[in-house]
């Protein structure tokens, strides 16, 4: 992913993806139980209105059977017939009554419970004996008028016959057969399945034959009385409510009636639609939301990243770095200021640079100023002799002997401001370029043995060399060979009145170190710290006051450092620490070169 | 009051065999009938006319039965029809003995329409539906009770007793009864109160005195 965006960014972004999605889908499960809940809590309270919805519908049914049956019952024809007439004129008369109101049942039982006439319009038989025997215990008043007899249920009315002057001579029986017609107008008054059930045969139902069936077949506790239970049908959900039309009569078969709402077909579609008009939405909301968000701040980082490069591109000196066209946004104006502060900082290091260059300039002429002064101090001296020796070379009476030594003098001096010269030279280029060689410490030591005798030849100061570890230096031989013997002309020059300089080298570990002591006077404490600064001579005559400063400065170029040790009294110890040893890689902190292996 | 009723009785009643006996008696009192009611749909309008005999109609009938079974010779019902009025949406009376043969007619004195009907073994009959001011008539040639119904108004109904003889009488106000001219012999007199038999009891008739049958002993 080219995001230029780091992957921490990226872990956390996709973890706050997660828990975002982790925490709406957990808050949209919830939602969904609850509305489930609340759903099935309609369902239910529905449910439980249905029952007495359906027993209101049953007894206005009952009602109006009672109506009917009044008016059968009031008809002088029919009473007559009932009362007077032979039985066929009785049965006559019962089927065109039955006609008329449209029952499913119409039996008329004399004051002696015979039969009169009976019409079974469902089924065209004739009443069997048990169930005249049901019929006959059968009290009007009973609150639904549910029986059960072989053909089926049938809801009853019964209404005494009597007319005036002839008392009750019997009683007609009117009744409606539970079918699954009246199943279906309860189903469409309860919003409810609706199920007859005699013992635990389905007489009438609005389910499917199979669904009824396994109703039927469920296990009595699953359905107590007036309970909401929740079971299932052929895989379907349901609710479902019993109550039993017959509790108190024992003998009869019980007639069940079930009340049943299918959860599935009402809560599921529902739930569908919840879910397509408000769950669906949010989700994808929020999925383009954190997606969006996500490329947004992709984006963001992206462009913040070109800054970031621009700032590391600026830290390293880059100043021509320019930032893509400024967009008109927080980040627009954020780059456009960085441009602006870019272009400023060139300008200002520009001025820097020219101001610097100014004060370099300034400080070396002052440095020039000063060793001009030096100079021409420092070559009054030789010159004076010089002056002093040749007018003493040109007197006629000096002898060859005389003569010889004024001009031994005289290149005497010279040397010395020759000497001069070349270490103001020197300083006043500025740098010196190595010439690097492998350089063994032991040649080295020989060397400076040599030129220290030379030098001390003359004097009471004794020369003493030692090497205690040899090693090799990628070193410039001259210029080494120049500090050291810078070093020891200065302790020469200090031991006026004689002593000893101790020149050892030694390796320690990765450091090449070279010592160079004497048991001189020593240097006053508040000296010390001023030893390598240009022009200190503290002083010492014939010095330009620049040796230790140059000495200093080669030694750093080689990568090493020197220190002065000193007890007044005692004696001085200048250490020099070059980088040593059987492998060395050389680099210097000026020039880069590419690295060596010496073995 | 039941004057016309008796004559009438008086009427069918043959002429006095020379072996004739009298039974005579006594019911218990019967609580009154329910005064009528006039019943004036259309208070202005017509009204058929109506004999004020009906106001207070007999109800009671007592008749004798021949134990033996013998049925009398040669009876002819009189040729005068007896009638059974629609009056106040009652029939009156409500109930009628007559002899076999007999034709009785059922005058509508209402200012509505009213039918007479029956179901009975007896007689089947349907008049139809007719109006105010006219009359149907129904000839029993069965004996028995005859049911009679309105199919247009439930409450009314009343009994023709179509009998083998004669030999039947009303009761009056206060209970008491007569039948005369009665051939010597073993009856069974039975009771009809309004639509319904009341009760029975067997009687020997004979010439020297007028047989007694009292009722009210057995309440």
């Amino acid at each position: 992913m080219k995001f230029g965006v780091s992957r921490l960014q990226r872990q956390l972004f996709f973890s706050a993806l997660g828990l975002i999605l982790i925490l709406v889908l957990f808050s949209l499960f919830m939602i969904y139980k609850a509305a489930k809940n609340e759903l099935t809590g309609y369902l239910r309270e529905e449910l439980a209105q249905s029952l007495p919805v359906s027993k209101k519908f049953l007894q206005q049914r009952q009602r109006y059977l009672l109506a009917e049956g009044q008016v059968i019952a009031n008809d002088p024809r029919f009473f007559a017939a009932m009362v007077e007439g032979d039985p066929a004129t009785a049965q006559a008369e019962a089927e065109r009554f039955q006609k008329i109101v449209n029952a499913d049942l119409l039996l008329v039982t004399g004051s002696q419970g015979q039969l009169l006439a009976s019409v079974m319009e469902k089924t065209y038989e004739k009443i069997k004996e048990t169930d005249l025997a049901v019929l006959q215990k059968f009290d009007y008043r009973d609150w639904d008028g549910m029986r059960a007899l072989t053909q089926g249920i049938y809801q009853l009315v019964q209404i005494p016959l009597q007319a005036a002057g002839h008392g009750e001579i019997g009683h007609l029986l009117l009744g409606y057969a539970i079918d699954s017609a009246l199943a279906q107008a309860l189903k469409d008054i309860t919003h409810s399945e609706v199920c007859f059930f005699l013992n635990r045969t389905p007489v009438a139902t609005t389910l499917s034959a199979a669904a009824a069936a396994e109703l039927g077949h469920l296990p009595e506790q699953m359905t107590k009385m007036e309970q909401i239970h929740e079971i299932s049908l052929l895989k379907e959900n349901f609710l479902v409510l019993r109550r039993n039309f017959e509790g108190d009569l024992p003998p009869q078969p019980p007639i069940w009636y079930y009340l049943l709402k299918s959860e599935d077909k009402v809560i599921v579609p529902l739930m569908n639609q919840v879910f397509r008009s408000f769950f669906l939405p949010v989700l994808i909301g929020t999925l383009v939301t954190i997606l969006g968000s996500y490329f947004l701040s992709m984006k963001i980082s992206r462009r913040l990243e070109k800054l970031v490069a621009g700032a590391h591109q600026i830290s390293s000196g880059n100043l021509d770095f320019t930032l893509p066209p400024p967009a008109n946004d927080e980040i627009g104006r954020l780059s456009e200021a960085f441009n602006q502060m870019r272009i400023s900082l060139k300008n200002r290091l520009a001025e820097l640079k020219e101001a610097h260059a100014q004060a370099m300039r300034e400080e070396r002429l002052g440095i020039v100023g000063r060793m001009a002064a030096t100079i021409i101090h420092d070559f009054r001296g030789p010159m004076q002799i010089i002056q002093g020796s040749a007018e003493l070379l040109a007197m006629p009476d000096e002898n060859d002997e005389k003569r010889k030594r004024h001009s031994g003098i005289i290149t005497q001096q010279v040397e010395r401001m020759a000497n001069m010269t070349q270490e103001l030279l020197d300083f006043a280029k500025g740098e010196t370029r190595a010439r690097r060689v492998i350089l063994d410490i032991e040649d080295l030591l020989t060397e400076i043995n040599f030129q220290a005798e030379e030098l001390c030849r003359n004097s009471p100061v004794r020369v003493d060399a030692e090497l205690k570890k040899p090693f090799q230096l990628w070193a410039d031989k001259e210029k080494i060979l120049r500090v050291l013997m810078n070093l020891i002309r200065n302790a020469k020059e200090a031991m006026a009145g004689g002593g000893e300089i101790r020149v050892s080298a030694f390796l320690d570990t990765i450091e090449g170190v070279i010592q160079v002591s004497d048991n001189g006077p020593g240097l006053a404490p508040e000296l010390a710290g001023q030893l390598f600064e240009p022009f200190a001579t503290f002083g010492k005559t014939g010095g330009t006051g620049l040796g230790l400063a140059l000495s200093k400065k080669i030694i750093q170029e080689h990568g090493g450092t020197i220190q002065c040790e000193s007890e007044p009294g005692k004696g001085t110890t200048f250490t020099i620490r070059l980088p040593a040893g059987k492998l060395v890689a050389m680099e210097t902190p000026l020039h880069s070169q590419t690295g060596e292996i010496i073995i | 009051m039941h004057k016309p009723f008796l004559a009438l009785i008086l009427l069918l009643v043959p002429a006095a065999s020379l072996s004739a006996g009298t039974v005579e008696g006594w019911l218990p009192t019967f609580p009154p009938p329910a005064t009528l009611q006039s019943v004036e749909r259309y208070p202005t309008g017509a009204k058929p006319a109506m004999p004020d005999t009906f106001a207070k109609p007999p109800v009671t009938v007592v008749y004798l039965v021949s134990a033996s079974g013998q049925k009398p010779e040669n009876l002819e019902p009189r040729s005068t029809h007896p009638q059974v009025a629609q009056v106040n949406r009652r029939f009156i009376p409500e109930v009628l003995p007559v002899l076999v043969g007999t034709t009785v007619e059922f005058p509508n004195f209402d200012p509505f329409f009213h039918n007479a009907f029956s179901y009975s073994k007896t007689k089947k009959f349907d008049l139809g539906r007719y109006p105010a001011g006219k009359s149907r008539s129904v000839t029993f040639d069965k004996t028995g009770p005859v049911r009679v119904f309105c199919e247009i108004h439930s409450d009314m109904n009343c009994v023709i007793l179509v009998l083998e003889n004669p030999y039947f009488a009303y009761s009056d106000a206060e209970g008491s009864f007569k039948i005369e001219n009665v051939p010597a012999g073993e009856y069974i007199l039975k009771v009809w109160h309004k639509t319904s038999e009341w009760g029975s009891r067997a009687v020997k008739i004979s010439e020297e005195k007028p047989a007694t049958v009292d009722f009210r002993e057995d309440q």
